[in-house]
Parts: C-alpha cells; structure tokens; sequence
C-alpha cells in the first residue's frame, strides 16, 4: 500500500508535466503551404513563403512573406522576424524552384527539406520558370490562396497523370540512385493571372539542364512508369493516304487516347557496345480521330495501329537522343545498366561519360482497345 | 509461474525494440542492397543459438543464468560472472532508454531536456519491475497485441517500390554481408532473456517452440522491413537516414491525420518499456540471485544509476559510439558466450555423469 502511493505521489506530477511540451496553438502560429526559392544576391537564397493565417477578420487568409538568407533553414528564422506569428512548416506542400537555383543545384535545398522531421516526403517539387517569387505573387481574384491553388493544381495534373511526379522523396530517390538523374514539373506564370504547366525540367545530377515539352513528358512517363488510366492528343503526318486527315490543310492526322494502360520493359542488350532495348505495351481507347479511315476493318485497324506505334516510337527515340544531348538520364537507363551488369561499380561520373553514346532501340506495341459508344 | 506462450511475447517484444527504428542503414553500409541476405543469415544464427541456450537450460531443469554459473564457475567467478551478466543488462537499460530519447528528441520535441524524459520513462518502469515479473509479462503481452496496427503502414511504401534496386543479387561479396550479419546484432539481441526468464515458465516442455516461433516472427519482421527500405529508399538515401523504418512512415497520409509517424514514435513508447522493465528485472533478479540483495531496494539504485548514466550520453556522435561499442560487447555475449557455455554444461554433465557411475 505504502508502495503505491509513493509511486503515485511521484508519478501524477510528472505525467501532467508531460502537457507542458510546447502547445501549438493554431491562432498562434502560421503555417507555411508553399514556399519558393531563387538566388539572391550575394551567394544569398531569397525565400518566398505562404503563409496561411488563421485570422477570422483578415481580408485574406494568405499572406507571402519574402526573406533572404544563407541558408535555407535561415530563411525561416529571418522569417520570423517578419511575421506576428510563429512560422511552422508542418503544412508545407509545394516547394518551388526558381529556374536560376535550378541551374545552380537543387540538391541542398531538398536535403535540408528531408532533414526537417516536420516536413512530408510527400510534398511536391517543382521549377517555376523565371523566378519563384513572382510566381507566388501572382494577383489573380479568383486565386485567393496562391498556396492551396499550386497544391491543388500538381495534385490534380499529377493524378491524371499528365504530369510526372516528383515529390521530394521521389526526386530525391532519383537523384540518389546511380545512374538516373532527377525531373520536375515546370509551372510559369503568365500575364499575372494564371499558372501553367509548361514542361518539364531534366537535370543533370542535381542541375537543371533541359527542357521538355509537355507533350514529351507523356513518352517519358511513358517510359518511366506504368499508366494506368492517362491521356494524350497525338498528331501525325501520315504517308498512308487512307489515314490523312481530311479538314487539315496539311493533311495532319490527330487523334486523342485516353484510359491509356501501358507497361515498359527496359533491357540491355550489349554491355561493351552499349546498346539498350525499350519495349513499351501500350493500350489505350481512341475517343477522338479527324480522318475517315473506317477502322472496322481489320486491315485498316491494322495500319492503323502499326502507324500509330511508329510515330511513337520516333517521339520516344527523339526524346532519348535529346536527354543524351544534355546528358541527362531521367530514363534511368543507368540504374538497368548497374542491375544487370555484375560488379560494374557504376557512380554518376562515370555513367554520364558513357551515356552519351549508348544506342537505344525503342519498340512501341500500340493496341487500340475500343472506340467509344460509336463506331 | 508464467503459461508458455507467454514466452512468445516476451522474446519478441524486447528483440523489437530500438534496433528496429534505423538497422537497415548499418546492415545496408556493410552489404549493400545485398543486405537482406545479412538479415536472414542472423535469423538463422539466432535460432541455433537459442536452441542452444534452451539446451543448456534444460540440463538444469529449473535454474536461471546465475545458478549455472555458480554451479560451473565455483562461488567466486562464478559471481564475477554473474556481476558481467547484470552489467550487461543495465547497458541494455541504458541503451535502450537512451536511443529512444533521441528518437523522440530529434522527431518530436527538440527544447524538452532528456532527463525529462529519463525520469517518466524510468518510473514507469521501476512501478512495472516492483510489480514483479507477471505484470511486465503483462504488460508485454499487451503492447505486442496494441502495436500489431503499425504493421499497416508498411504498406504505404510500397506504391514507390523500384525492384531493380535489388538486382543483380549477390553483388556484394560474402564477407561483406557476414558484416552485415555480425551488425544485425543490436538489432537482434534481446532473446537471451531466456537465461533469465525460463525458471518462471510452467511447461519446460513447450518453450523451444515458443521461443523459435517468436524469433520466426521477428526475423520475417525484419526482412519485410530491410527489402522495402531497399525498394523504396535509393542507396544514397539509405546511407543518410538514421531511422529507417521511421523515415518510411514520412509518406502515411490519412485523410483524418496528416503524419502519422509522430503517432508510430509515441506509440513504440510501449514497445520500449517493457524492453526496459524485462532487463531492469533481469538485473534485479540477478542481484537477489547472486547476492541476496534485496530486490526493492536495487530497483531504486539501478534506476538511480541508469538515470545518471543517461546524463553523460548527450549528443548523437556519444550514443553513435556507445551503440556500436555495445553491440560488440553484445555479439559476444550473446551470440559466441552461450556457446561456450553450452559446451562447459555439457563437460560437467559427462564428469559428474561418471563420477556418479564410479559411485
């Protein structure tokens, strides 16, 4: 008996200390959705951030407060200095890269993110063309929070998958496997009134050093990852007259997939000579052509398909020859070449000096599926 | 007296403890992505070297750890022994307490002083140990069962797995994922418990099963734990984060809580404390067994010490060290000394054997 009071005596006041750690009170705090990074001026990173009160008689509830540091864990404390209320980044989902520290590395910037307990792996990466701190300050009336907008805006595009993810614990997996080099979407501002999707950014280890379109993300999405539901227009130039659009002046043929299903299969085939296999299995229904083909029949359905598969396999071979030219791997090619070569002690230099001259033959097996309700 | 099956909890409790949080970096160093070789060739040691320990007890029928060494060892080495096997397990204490401290301290709250959280933990566990063995059982029995909700948020990994990360298979060289196997260790130990545990359990008869089960459970535990570490996480991340399987659970999102590994870190609290609470004992018991201390009395003064101790261990690069010192110290005691042991009961038992037939 005596026993168990003693303990008590001691443990009660212990445990209701235990309440005292630090209270987060949300009046009190303010929480940081977005933030956004661009070279400032004296080897400084000038940081914009977004800042989400919660303050009922504001006009509104976002404010953006722009700071410049050292580093990027000083950004937050120079913050600090700047807003009533305490800055936490617990919330944080868009970080934005301005194209300038893109070019520069990004590699500091997300390790100090990954580092921060507090910040979600999940969180979304992206370059914004010009600079990040114009995007951020974008006044739009029917954009209230810039914040929540970005967020839901790579959200939503990357479902679709229209655009390819890059979270930071994706970019990051990236760009720490030897032999493949990180992507990341690129948003630009325009005319101050909305944000766009504009293309993809391909680094070269942690640098920005290319552009693709965003038509060209599909293939390497297409490469990259398996689909399981996308879609894309797709317009040609046939030597077929049967498939030549008819409207179309120059005789363009367009025409859009979409629950697209695709599988991909990379391959080496000849180590000494580097020479690599890409096999992509692609199923998907077409909801839209301008031509008259009659795809009932077989042997129309069947050139069909055939010509659709070679424009793509051109697009895929175009994007390769394009990443080798800027040396950047975002295929990973390199990582096929380390799993399947023994011992071959692949690191990053050592790869990028043999990509350039790898040959890479592309197979496209396009299958179309169905057509919609009508014939 | 205590139901076999109990036995299961027990072991696998207090080998999931700390180790669990970040060993797929320090096998992953030593055998690349290899290293989930390194953890299956442990889960093989493990269960030989238990066997071996259940061997030696049963020569005994009844007896723990410190009756052994004074019946093999003489009165003097053999309390010398007994004495290294109480250090032992109050290093384990120590270690333990210590880790996960850091683990709350880095994740969670960064201005609350450590012996804060030294004080709440080590009087939990001084409340568990004076409630004798049946309520730390208890107490074990219950946190497996609470903490079996973890296991779903391995899931969440999964959708980023990247198969090729682990090909081609058998890169690494043997030695090298031996090392692996040899630093599986601090993450392993905890079933030699069983030197101390096994007089209290009713039917001698089932505790080889139990014991192997749990061992079972724990090692595919931590082979599905290192090969989505593997998958999900590239080399270079591996190499930098400190805890893993925490790191993992960075992605849960729920729809009614955001991150949920804050929840995971609070939570392994209860795995914790009966890691503690079963050492803490096994060193009081020792203490009784050896010295006719009363056990009371050195629950206080080894909390006591523990708590001090814990003082002098303030920074990452200190606990980084000790770690390691530990898990060497502990590879030999666990891993090569029950061998040794094993053999020397056997000796005895063929000397006495014939003296008796002499008779």
């Amino acid at each position: 008996m005596m026993k168990k009071r003693f303990l008590a005596v001691y443990l009660l006041p212990i445990f209701s200390l235990i309440g005292c750690a630090q209270p987060q009170i949300l009046e009190e705090i303010g929480l940081i959705t977005t933030i956004g990074y661009d070279v400032g001026e004296k080897g400084k990173i000038n940081g914009t951030a977004v800042e989400l009160k919660i303050e009922p008689d504001a006009k509104t509830d976002v404010k953006i407060v722009e700071t410049q540091a050292y580093s990027v864990r000083g950004l937050n404390t120079s913050g600090n200095k700047k807003t009533s209320k305490k800055l936490l980044a617990g919330q944080l989902r868009v970080i934005l890269l301005g194209e300038e520290l893109g070019k520069q590395g990004m590699l500091h910037v997300s390790e100090t993110l990954t580092k921060d307990p507090a910040i979600s792996d999940l969180s979304y990466l992206s370059i914004v063309e010009g600079e990040a701190r114009d995007l951020l300050n974008l006044n739009d009336l029917h954009i209230p929070n810039i914040g929540i907008h970005l967020y839901r805006l790579i959200e939503q595009n990357t479902k679709d998958e229209l655009m390819p993810s890059a979270t930071l614990q994706e970019t990051l997996h990236r760009y720490y496997t030897v032999g493949r080099d990180p992507f990341m979407p690129i948003l630009k501002n325009i005319d101050n009134k909305e944000v766009r999707y504009t293309g993809v950014g391909i680094f070269k280890d942690d640098r920005l050093v290319g552009r693709i379109s965003t038509d060209q993300s599909f293939y390497l999405k297409l490469i990259n990852d398996k689909y399981k539901a996308g879609s894309t227009d797709l317009i040609f130039m046939s030597e077929s007259p049967k498939l030549r659009g008819k409207s179309h002046v120059e005789g363009r043929t367009v025409i859009s997939l979409d629950t697209i299903h695709s599988s991909s299969d990379l391959k080496l085939v000849n180590e000494t000579n580097l020479e690599f296999d890409i096999k992509i299995k692609l199923n998907a229904r077409l909801i839209d052509i301008n031509s008259d083909i009659d795809l009932t029949k077989s042997n129309n359905l069947k050139l069909f398909e055939k010509e659709v598969s070679k424009q793509m396999e051109e697009r895929v071979e175009n994007l390769i020859t394009y990443c080798q030219s800027k040396n950047s791997d975002v295929i990973g090619l390199g990582e096929v070449y380390r799993a399947s070569v023994r011992h071959s002690k692949l690191t990053d230099e050592k790869w990028h000096k043999m990509y350039k001259d790898a040959k890479v033959n592309v197979n496209v097996d396009f299958k179309m599926m169905r057509s919609g309700i009508n014939d | 007296m205590l139901s076999t099956f109990l036995l299961f909890f027990i072991i696998h409790d207090i080998q999931v403890g700390i180790g669990i949080q970040g060993f797929q970096r320090i096998i992953f160093l030593e055998a690349k992505h290899d290293a989930w070789i390194s953890v299956i060739l442990s889960g093989i040691l493990t269960h030989l070297i238990v066997f071996m320990i259940i061997k030696t007890l049963q020569v005994y029928g009844s007896s723990d750890i410190y009756g052994i060494h004074h019946d093999i060892y003489g009165k003097w080495v053999g309390r010398m022994m007994n004495s290294l096997y109480i250090l032992y397990c109050l290093l384990t204490s120590l270690v333990i307490m210590k880790n996960y401290i850091e683990v709350i301290q880095t994740w969670m709250f960064p201005q609350v002083p450590s012996w804060f959280f030294s004080i709440s933990l080590l009087l939990i566990v001084v409340y568990g140990v004076t409630g004798g063995v049946r309520v730390i059982v208890g107490v074990c029995f219950f946190n497996v069962i609470l903490s079996i909700w973890m296991l779903g948020l391995i899931g969440f990994p999964i959708r980023y797995f990247d198969y090729t990360s682990f090909l081609p298979i058998l890169e690494s060289n043997i030695p090298a994922i031996l090392k692996g196997t040899f630093k599986m260790t601090f993450t392993v130990v905890g079933f030699e418990i069983l030197y101390a545990i096994y007089p209290h359990l009713n039917e001698k008869k089932k505790v080889q099963k139990f014991a192997h089960l749990a061992i079972a459970t724990t090692t595919i535990l931590y082979l599905l734990l290192i090969l989505i570490a593997i998958a999900y996480l590239s080399s270079g991340q591996l190499e930098k984060s400190i805890w893993v399987t925490l790191s993992l659970f960075k992605i849960v999102k729920l729809p009614f809580i955001e991150r949920m590994e804050y929840i995971a870190i609070a939570f392994w609290m209860l795995i914790i404390i009966p890691n503690i609470m079963l050492y803490l004992w096994a060193a009081v018991r020792g203490m009784n067994r050896t010295f006719n201390a009363k056990e009371f009395h050195f629950i206080w003064i080894f909390s006591l010490i523990l708590f001090i101790s814990s003082l002098f261990l303030n920074t990452r690069q200190k606990i980084n060290n000790f770690n390691d010192t530990f898990a060497i110290a502990a590879f030999y005691l666990t891993y090569c000394y029950p061998i040794i042991l094993f053999v020397f009961v056997l000796i005895k038992k063929k000397v006495k054997g014939s003296k008796e037939k002499q008779i």
